[in-house]
């Protein structure tokens, strides 16, 4: 039986190394690139022409717009959509890249998924932790730190509480990263070891074989849901880094 | 502002002045209920498409539910990760790990239940006419 987890191999194309750290050019950083050129490709067909009455790909990027949008809005207030550029562009990078990993054409094309990694996810949950909380220190000043002091809480318990919030605010990188490079992976390795138990069942395996029609629409309903809910906790950190203490 | 009638306000109003100006407020009036009322209507609406269980309100939770479970497990497993490690460094095994477990796991569940009240407070506006009780808003 192939070995599930060979997806997820990362192939050098080009060893890079920079002051002993391995750069190379890989199949992720590939789809990466591929990933950026393709939101951008589809954002400049859609939109480089503007017209009044949107055609067909228009619609579809005026939705995907409309969509962040309302959300940010929801989420953050008017003041949040200052930053709306960054939310979209994490948003559509990690939901093309989370597509581009369901594509496979047998013998022709096997994609790799770059958010199956937490070296990718957790970089771009880091950007995203390290913008916020400069956002936060930009408009708040010092006055930031007071995200960690609970208001309204006995002087005693402070010692205590203090602590925990500071964890649940660094807590919050991580459990954006892995939360969606757990789910893209474990998706994946599922669809391939169904995958094989078809070839290894005989006439059994048809049973595997409906399953697996079954989990890969699940898997595409994943994909985009993991890009929305990663778009999603970055706005409501953002909200907290803006309006600070009354989310809650 | 002053009373219309004081002399000593920007002017004097004439009692045609006035009746206009009333009159200007009832329009302004029953416009803002006319207003509120529609609104109102297009929430309820909005509430029963979202009750009646279509894909936008499944999604949501299916989202909700990605959610709560990482934050839960990422909490503990950190404490954990980062006491044993600062154990290691400082030769206290193991103390600091404990300490960080407890404080970690509080992280997880102060994370979640942050998570929880939040996503009751979305759902309060689609129930926003039944509401009796106003909104505590700091309780933390």
């Amino acid at each position: 039986m192939a070995n599930p987890m060979h997806q997820f191999e990362i192939e050098r194309y080009l060893p890079i190394n920079i002051g002993g750290f391995d750069a190379s050019f890989t199949n992720s950083s590939l789809y990466m690139v591929v990933a950026v050129v393709l939101i951008v490709g589809f954002l400049y067909l859609a939109i480089g022409r503007g017209a009044m009455v949107p055609g067909r790909l228009q619609s579809v990027a005026e939705l995907v717009y409309e969509f962040v949008a309302k959300m940010v809005r929801d989420i953050t207030g008017e003041d949040g959509m200052k930053y709306f550029p960054l939310i979209f562009s994490v948003f559509l990078f990690i939901l093309i890249l989370n597509l581009i990993g369901m594509v496979n054409i047998p013998g022709v094309l096997h994609t790799f998924t770059a958010t199956s990694h937490i070296a990718v996810t957790f970089g771009i949950a880091l950007m995203v932790f390290v913008v916020i909380t400069g956002i936060g220190f930009a408009r708040h000043g010092l006055r930031y730190l007071k995200l960690f002091v609970p208001s309204g809480v006995p002087f005693i318990l402070l010692p205590i509480l203090v602590p925990i919030e500071v964890v649940s605010y660094f807590i919050r990188p991580i459990s954006l990263s892995v939360r969606l490079f757990a789910n893209m992976m474990a998706g994946h390795t599922l669809l391939k070891v169904f995958a094989g138990f078809v070839i290894s069942l005989g006439a059994l395996g048809v049973l595997p074989l409906l399953a697996m029609v079954a989990f890969t629409g699940l898997e595409v309903l994943v994909a985009v849901l993991q890009a929305f809910v990663f778009a999603m906790l970055t706005s409501i950190y953002l909200k907290d880094a803006l309006h600070m203490h009354d989310h809650h | 502002m002053s009373d219309p009638a004081d002399p000593g306000g920007r002017g004097e109003l004439s009692p045609e002045e006035r009746a206009a100006f009333k009159r200007r407020v009832e329009e302004l009036d029953d416009k803002l209920r006319r207003v509120t009322a529609s609104e109102q209507a297009a929430e309820e609406h909005v509430g029963d498409q979202r009750s009646a269980g279509d894909g936008g309100l499944r999604g949501q939770a299916l989202s909700n539910a990605f959610r709560i479970g990482t934050e839960l497990v990422v909490g503990v497993a950190l404490g954990g990760f980062v006491g044993w490690q600062l154990d290691r460094w400082l030769g206290t095994r193991p103390w600091l790990l404990l300490l960080f477990l407890l404080i970690g796991t509080a992280a997880g569940f102060l994370n979640v239940i942050r998570a929880a009240r939040r996503m009751q407070a979305e759902a309060e506006p689609l129930q926003r006419s039944a509401r009796a009780v106003p909104p505590d808003d700091d309780d933390d």
